[in-house]
């Protein structure tokens, strides 16, 4: 039986948000429009990501005095959470990764040719294992206080992009390897914004789908190289110059985006567009878990994700609590584990296996409240958005602690940074903290507590949507465990932290 | 010509993969340690078990076992985890050859690394680093 929904003929072809486009600020089409505005975000990003390596390298191996590690795991990635709840998926935007892509075009020339990505591997799970194994390093290794590491990582993610580009299709990375940038995506899910045609009959008459495939415009047909469609510059709608201009590299067509899973905010689309019809739309940061959005596309490795990633955020926060030391030591003694790598390994795959055990009870519950019957699977599709609006509010919540703590600290790096290398600089280490210590607790538990809302009223929607009337019944176990979740999160955040980098004991 | 230009900058990047800054002065997996100039000993002593809150940390300069007087000494305590606030404090001489911290105190448990200076009245500059793990109270 074929499962192919027929588009409509016309209209929407898919539900997609009609909000305020943000595109339509002054300037803001026009300069996306132009073909190096991604590289102005870019530079930035290349610029920093040369620090890391050379101060990760080179510089004081002591964490909070280093780029690299002050750069890599204190702004990165509370300015990661900060972009996608106010804005959207903004890293991937300026990502310098992709800056290899040129390289490795040349490359690919000399190669011949080009192979195509496993058919078993175009899904979430490589990443969802990629970013575990990430996740276990951090802890094992830990590369929150080794620079020479963190360094290492960024060489690795730079060679990383570059090989799969070199041998595969334009964004296999981001879309099936990226364990960043699928960490954006899944949590996009949450953002305000998401790209969508502004007039969806413009795009059904629309021939070459370049936002898609991509186009080649000049005035001199004989310049293009064929193997994108040609459009003249008299039939582009606020022409935005003669050259290449390439489509989606994760196989998005604007019309019929769901969400913004695999969207990495390049904006290829916005420059392809021939007809200047894409928009970047305001939308509730709840639409996008009420709305099935992953389902056709994306289906269960994609839940699957979302929901691994909420217990993964728990135990990445758990892991600098004491209590956390206290179960670690005992689960050694226990099991005789004592290698720390096998011990922290064993905790994360429990953790992973109990937090999918109770997300599947959860669902599934729900479901037979709701007389859906017994559908493990379904049901985890069905309700698994729940887990990723909660999941994003505690990494939310938990890094905002660190960026919090810290954030200014960033100009005593850099200005050591140079002293290090001889500059007569003295470094004003007293610069660190954004807000007061004392407004820590309540702004984290606050941000956990504002998405448990969310997740509340994301459970509340599917319920009603699925459910009719018996969404009353449906929605309750799933209600009860994200007020449990949250109850558990606000405890975390309030329990005094610790860092530490072994978990059998102290080192001294 | 651009990619070309980027490519040439990441893998000249790679040079730097045969460096690495110098390693930190002394012992730095010891609760004591010590630095010296060319005839000065530096011994840094620290809580037998740090916790959360105030913490004398003790700084012996010593030159042929004889106390050195008239050196200002500091304690930089940083947390191994980026973003933290480090704890600077001077430390005041309190008997011959012996410095004292009178306002340091550890802010949170956890891995620590403390970075002891010492100018010398001859301008000499000593430097040690101490790591210690930190108890909660």
């Amino acid at each position: 039986m074929s499962r192919r929904v027929p588009l409509p003929t016309a209209g929407a072809f898919v539900d997609q948000p009609r909000g305020f486009d943000l595109l339509s600020l002054p300037g803001l089409r026009r300069f996306l429009r132009w073909r190096y505005a991604r590289l102005v975000f870019q530079i930035p990003l290349l610029v920093l990501a040369v620090f890391v390596i050379v101060d990760g390298l080179t510089g004081r191996q002591l964490a909070p005095r280093n780029v690299a590690t002050t750069a890599s795991w204190l702004h990165y990635r509370g300015l990661v959470v900060i972009a996608l709840a106010l804005v959207g998926n903004a890293f991937c935007a300026a990502c310098p990764l992709m800056l290899t892509r040129g390289p490795a075009n040349a490359t690919k020339r000399l190669l011949g040719r080009e192979f195509r990505w496993p058919a078993f591997l175009r899904s979430k799970w490589l990443v969802a294992g990629l970013l575990a194994a990430i996740l276990i390093s951090y802890e094992a290794f830990g590369l929150w206080a080794s620079p020479w590491l963190t360094a290492w990582l960024a060489i690795a993610y730079f060679a990383a992009a570059y090989a799969i580009d070199v041998l595969f299709p334009a964004g296999t990375f981001c879309r099936y390897v990226c364990p960043l940038g699928n960490f954006n995506f899944a949590f996009s899910a949450a953002s305000p914004t998401q790209i969508a045609a502004v007039d969806p009959d413009m795009c059904r008459s629309c021939e070459a789908k370049p936002c898609l495939h991509g186009r080649e415009t000049y005035a001199d047909p004989s310049r293009a190289r064929g193997d994108l469609a040609h459009l003249a510059p008299h039939e582009i709608v606020a022409f935005n110059g003669e050259g290449r201009f390439p489509g989606c590299e994760t196989n998005l067509m604007v019309p019929t985006m769901t969400g913004s899973m695999d969207c990495t905010s390049c904006f290829n689309c916005v420059r392809a567009c021939p007809y200047d019809n894409v928009g970047l739309v305001v939308r509730s940061p709840t639409r996008e878990a009420t709305t099935d959005a992953w389902g056709r596309r994306w289906g269960l490795p994609a839940i699957a994700l979302g929901t691994l990633l909420l217990w993964w955020g728990l135990l990445n926060a758990i892991q600098m609590v004491p209590p956390f030391y206290d179960a670690a030591t005992w689960l050694a003694g226990a099991t005789g584990i004592r290698s720390e790598g096998v011990l922290l390994s064993t905790i994360f795959v429990l953790t992973s296996a109990i937090g999918l055990a109770v997300s599947f009870s959860g669902a599934l519950l729900s479901d037979l409240a709701g007389g859906a019957g017994f559908a493990p699977l379904r049901a985890l599709r069905r309700w698994g958005y729940v887990y990723v609006v909660i999941g994003f509010g505690f990494w939310a919540a938990h890094y905002l602690f660190h960026f919090l703590t810290g954030a200014v600290s960033i100009v005593p790096v850099f200005q050591h940074f140079f002293e290090w290398r001889g500059f007569a600089v003295d470094p004003n280490w007293r610069l660190a903290r954004l807000v007061p210590s004392a407004w820590l607790f309540p702004l984290t538990a606050g941000i956990a507590s504002a998405y448990a809302l969310a997740a509340a009223w994301v459970t509340i929607r599917i319920g009603l949507r699925d459910f009719g009337r018996r969404a009353a019944l449906a929605i309750w176990p799933m209600l009860l465990l994200t007020v449990l979740l949250a109850a558990f999160q606000v405890i975390v955040l309030s329990l005094p932290m610790e860092m530490r980098g072994t978990i059998l004991g102290p080192t001294s | 010509m651009r990619s070309i230009a980027v490519f040439l900058s990441l893998t000249s990047l790679l040079w730097l993969t045969a460096c690495r800054g110098p390693a930190p002065d002394g012992d730095d997996s010891a609760a004591a340690a010590s630095g010296s100039a060319p005839d000065v000993v530096m011994r840094v002593e620290t809580p037998d078990a740090p916790s959360v809150g105030p913490a004398v940390i003790e700084v012996f300069l010593l030159r042929d076992d004889d106390g050195v007087d008239g050196a200002e000494v500091d304690v930089v305590g940083d947390m191994t985890h980026a973003g933290m606030e480090p704890v600077i404090a001077d430390a005041p001489m309190d008997a011959r050859g012996l410095y004292r911290t009178d306002d340091f105190a550890f802010t949170m448990a956890g891995d620590w690394i403390l970075t002891v200076t010492a100018n010398l009245p001859d301008g000499e500059r000593l430097r040690d680093e101490v790591t210690l793990t930190v108890r909660s109270p």
